[in-house]
């Protein structure tokens, strides 16, 4: 039989080529982290730079002019663009997809605040401790360190972070003659007066949806009341903790008071931003982006009528807390132009870049120093005064097993806060699914 | 299913020209397997090695390395952790309950459609035209339409219930609305597709049989059964068939309107191996979930083929 | 052929096919309507509540975005160049392997036919590592080729089961006259087969086409360079990590849109007489 005889030979072909090459390296060497040169010649060389957008404060792009200044400095290093898209997961299918296969380009990529754990275990980024001198990270607040590090050393240079807010109609305050709320609670009083005279729907809306948003959301909270929701090694989860409940339990009775509408569990950024512009809510928390587009007439229904806090602690609490967005800049370690590529991932988190980022662009840079400097000052970006002040919670995402382990956390806040868990049995099981995260074996 | 004699074989020509009939068998043979080399190569050279590396890694503990993919031993751990897990039977599930409520809805609209398209006058192009439109979409624009029709602030379909009914849904904030709402989206993207299936089989079926019936008094209904469905049979089977594939494998469509959401609610066998393969990069078990998807349609097509293989043979 | 009867009086126009018609119509544009009048929308005017059904401020600045910012034109040559040589390609090799698998020429037809089924099923999102590994080894990363050639081998199964399905309604009297005619098989396949399979190659080309054209996994994972991306993937990225940009978003699909909607209205009457020519039987 032809057809048998040829299609078993195709097959076993089929077969030993997949075994063959399963098992086969890459081409390529890579370098060796303790070989790898720090030092960029003369010759011209090219880095491929994975990364989305950065918004400038107009909404254009801050790549070009980042470029133009590196090129100053390194006038041989070339740096060529590859359009990355903006949101987490369709990035980190295709990166994992070329690096996992040893692909030796991107030579720099941009991603997101929260792969670090990730991308060590699955050897997807360059350790970097030893590429730069030791005091070379303390230039940024210590929640980005942690979050940037695993077991000590650093995977990521960051280059900008995105911190959460509270914005609020400043006109509907001044109406009813009331203040900026100074606490928690206070934001629930004010909610419930505003809703009463009827001109808002909702009181407070943030992101509730199931999703990592929420989990964003129950950090700051949970830090809010004093605690965590992990050790500090990441390998066990404190869910069950008073604090944790405490916090819980605030933002399930937001709900039950009719502060927070039940619609707000659905929402994730741009909803809640919509909820806000249009008129609907009084307050919200979202990122530093929200601010700048809730004043924007293009886009605004309320432009000119909102101001601007920090998200504020609980009665009687002085500091105040915001979990750590933002993207930085990975190393591939198959690259092979090795020494170009760390400096341009380095300049990228390094003061001159930084500057540029506080004086023209849309973000919050990572470096302190930049941000409490005269050039940020004068920019007059209220985000930046009060970042300053900010005390930076970084989410549990120093674990292989991040996504995991935010998905128990989500999942099971949403469904305290929503009212179908009581929040002693909801907290329990999200401890118990955390621990079987953390563990690996969550499915 | 052996190669069973059939008509075609059976009708051996008279002996043109001195030549034998197995002569022309033979000859058959040899362009057929001339013709059908091209295609069949393509598809395994590209498709075998993929499909088999799967395979294996689904039978393994993976780790990535700077060397790659490393399997580091052979274990059947990852299916056992699949048999074991709540959301993979939950993805099983809904997956299922998609396929047959989309199939069947396709099925039902697509044949009235075509019913509709064949007894057409002049309008018959525009219409085929208009059909084309909404399958000529590409399929994440189409989704991001619909996200934006089931937008819980500013969506139409919101606002359109809250006319009707005074509620202000969150359509895909809730399992069962947001279940509902990417079928509608599937629905109305898809029945143009089983429509031009159907139509095409549809304008195939003599005109006589229709005068036959008509002249026996069969009314509509009656000549629907007994003349068009039994002649439509392979179409309608392949048709099947198929939508049974795509259903089964969707990701698009949930990917961009509910990325599996609300939590794990609409999450399909595909979305679950996207999230377990690249968001949680766990290698084995997203091989594994890919490997029992592929088994589990596939074993649901033979055993269809089974029952209907006269028909998907194309015999009548 | 239509198969619609003279109807006299007020049932010429008013009747259930006609009636039925129109719901088609009306179900099917009714969202096209919304992609097309949000297209031309400011972004404030997207994002009011309640929406508003004609656009008060009409702009083409969201034309302007997908063009001008973002790279439309290229991407939708790049679609344009592989969805039509994959298609090109499917057709050529699904009518010869499905004539040749339609039952009796080939031994263990079946099996092969099973066997394609069992492959086009595996998921994609498992496959896209392996041929990834396969495509940097042999160079294929950002071409046009490294699109087409998994874009061909996926489509070709189910176009191979279309063509056998149409081809085994053709009678096996035409065919053996034209082999006691002495054609060649090569011969008897472009002047006898070839004409009448038209509906089956109208049916594979059109899903293979929008197959093609509306990929998206492989396509952002194979094609990262700007050059060769194509409109999925580049209409994915008009997005920011908190806001889905609709108007633009729907500017650059009524764009792409637009050339296969014209084209299809300039052809339609072949397309209907290729989907149903089959109708000349009997």
């Amino acid at each position: 039989m032809e057809i048998d005889r040829r299609g078993l030979f195709v097959g076993a072909a089929g077969l030993a080529g997949t075994l063959v090459l399963a098992g086969c390296a890459p081409q390529g060497e890579r370098t060796e982290i303790g070989d790898w040169p720090t030092e960029v010649g003369d010759e011209p060389v090219t880095v491929d730079w994975w990364s989305a957008q950065i918004a400038t404060n107009d909404g254009g792009d801050l790549r070009p002019r980042l470029i133009e200044e590196f090129g100053k400095a390194y006038p041989n290093v070339r740096i060529n663009v590859v359009q990355a898209a903006a949101d987490t997961d369709t990035n980190r299918t295709t990166l994992t997809t070329q690096i996992a296969s040893g692909s030796t380009s991107p030579d720099v990529f941009h991603g997101d605040i929260a792969w670090p754990g990730q991308f060590a275990e699955n050897k997807l980024a360059t350790p970097l401790s030893t590429l730069v001198p030791d005091d070379f990270w303390d230039q940024y607040p210590e929640g980005l360190r942690t979050a940037a590090s695993v077991d000590g050393d650093y995977y990521m240079f960051p280059i900008y972070i995105d911190n959460s807010f509270l914005v609020y109609r400043q006109d509907l305050l001044d109406k009813h003659g009331l203040q900026v709320p100074a606490s928690w609670e206070e934001v629930a009083e004010t909610s419930k007066r505003l809703i009463e005279t009827g001109d808002v729907d909702y009181g407070f809306v943030y992101q509730g949806n199931v999703y990592e948003g929420m989990t964003c959301n129950v950090v700051e909270f949970v830090a809010d009341a004093g605690g965590a929701l992990t050790d500090e090694e990441v390998t066990e989860a404190t869910a069950t903790s008073s604090e944790a409940k405490r916090a819980l339990e605030f933002m399930a009775s937001l709900v039950t008071d009719g502060v927070t509408p039940r619609a707000s569990l659905t929402y994730i950024e741009q909803s809640s931003l919509d909820a806000f512009t249009s008129g609907r809510a009084a307050f919200l928390r979202n990122w530093s982006y929200a601010y700048d587009t809730a004043n924007s007439p293009e886009a605004s229904g309320v432009a000119g009528k909102v101001g601007i806090r920090s998200r504020p602690g609980f009665d009687g609490t002085d500091a105040t807390h915001t979990t750590i967005g933002g993207w930085g800049s990975y190393v591939n370690p198959h690259t092979r132009v090795p020494a170009a590529a760390l400096a341009w991932a380095r300049w990228l988190a390094d003061e001159d870049a930084q500057q540029i980022i506080v004086r023209e662009g849309g973000v919050i840079p990572a470096r302190t120093a930049s941000l409490t400097s005269p050039d940020a000052v004068e920019a007059g970006k209220p985000q930046y005064s009060i970042a300053a002040d900010y005390t930076l919670v970084p989410r549990p995402t120093a674990t292989a097993f991040y996504p995991k382990l935010s998905q128990g956390i989500y999942v099971n806040s949403n469904s305290i806060v929503a009212g179908q868990s009581a929040v002693g049995t909801g907290l329990s099981r999200m401890e118990r699914q955390m621990d079987v995260a953390l563990a690996g074996q969550a499915l | 299913m052996g190669t069973a004699p059939d008509r075609r074989a059976q009708e051996a020509p008279p002996a043109p020209q001195g030549k034998a009939p197995r002569g022309i068998v033979a000859t058959r043979r040899r362009s057929a397997l001339f013709f059908a080399s091209p295609a069949l190569l393509l598809i395994l050279l590209v498709t075998v090695f993929p499909v088999l590396y799967s395979i294996v890694l689904s039978f393994a503990r993976v780790t990535i390395d700077y060397d790659g993919f490393q399997i580091e031993e052979f274990t059947v751990g990852n299916y056992g952790a699949l048999l074991q897990s709540t959301a993979w039977y939950q993805a099983l599930g809904f997956t299922l309950l998609y396929t047959v409520v989309t199939v069947t809805v396709e099925l039902v609209l697509g044949m009235l459609a075509a019913l509709v398209l064949e007894r057409l006058g002049v309008t018959r192009g525009w219409m085929l035209a208009l059909l084309l439109v909404p399958w000529s979409l590409v399929t994440i624009v189409s989704a991001q339409l619909w996200r934006y029709i089931y937008d819980s602030t500013y969506g139409i379909a919101t606002w359109g219930f809250q006319a009707l009914t005074g509620d202000a849904p969150v359509i895909l904030g809730e399992p069962v609305s947001a279940a509902i709402a990417l079928m509608v989206a599937d629905i109305w993207k898809t029945t143009p597709f089983v429509a031009i299936i159907l139509l095409a089989g549809l304008v195939m079926i003599p005109e006589e049989h229709y005068e036959a019936a008509e002249l026996d008094g069969s009314s509509a209904w009656q000549t629907f059964w007994q003349v068009v469905m039994p002649q439509l049979l392979p179409t309608f089977t392949i048709a099947v068939l198929f939508r049974v594939l795509q259903a089964f494998g969707v990701f698009d469509l949930p990917f961009v309107l509910t990325q599996g959401g609300p939590g794990t609610a609409t999450q399909t066998l595909a979305i679950m191996g996207y999230r377990v393969l690249f968001q949680d990069i766990n290698i084995g078990p997203g091989a594994a979930i890919a490997t029992s998807t592929a088994l589990i349609v596939g074993l649901g097509c033979l055993l269809f083929l089974r029952a209907f293989r006269n028909q998907a043979r194309g015999e009548r | 052929m239509s198969r619609s009867r003279v109807r006299r009086g007020w049932r010429r126009w008013i009747n259930v096919v006609n009636l039925g018609g129109v719901v088609i119509a009306v179900v099917t544009a009714v969202p096209l309507y919304w992609l097309v009048v949000n297209s031309f929308k400011t972004n404030a005017e997207i994002a009011t509540s309640p929406p508003t059904l004609f656009p008060q401020d009409w702009t083409f600045e969201n034309y302007v975005t997908a063009f001008v910012s973002n790279e439309l034109a290229v991407y939708m040559l790049n679609s344009v160049i592989v969805a039509v040589a994959t298609t090109a390609i499917v057709l050529g090799l699904s009518l010869f392997a499905g004539y040749a698998l339609v039952g009796g020429k080939l031994r263990g037809s079946t099996p092969i036919m099973t066997t394609l089924l069992m492959l086009s099923v595996f998921p994609a999102i498992a496959v896209l590592t392996p041929i990834y590994l396969i495509e940097r080894q042999l160079g294929l990363l950002n071409s046009h080729p490294g699109l087409i050639l998994p874009y061909v081998a996926f489509n070709l199964p189910f176009a191979i089961w279309i063509m056998r399905n149409y081809l085994a309604g053709i009678p096996t009297t035409i065919e053996e006259a034209s082999e006691i005619d002495g054609a060649s098989p090569l011969r008897t396949m472009f002047s006898v087969i070839l004409p009448m399979s038209t509906p089956g190659l109208f049916t594979v080309g059109v899903f293979t086409f929008t197959a093609s054209w509306s990929e998206f996994l492989m396509a952002l994972t194979f094609n990262s360079e700007t050059s060769f991306r194509t409109i999925p993937v580049g209409i994915a990225l008009f997005s920011t990590e908190f806001s889905v940009p609709f108007g633009a978003i729907f500017a650059g699909s009524v764009s792409a849109t637009v050339p296969i909607v014209v084209l299809v209205l300039i052809f339609r009457r072949s397309i209907v007489s290729g989907l149903t020519s089959g109708a000349v039987k009997g």
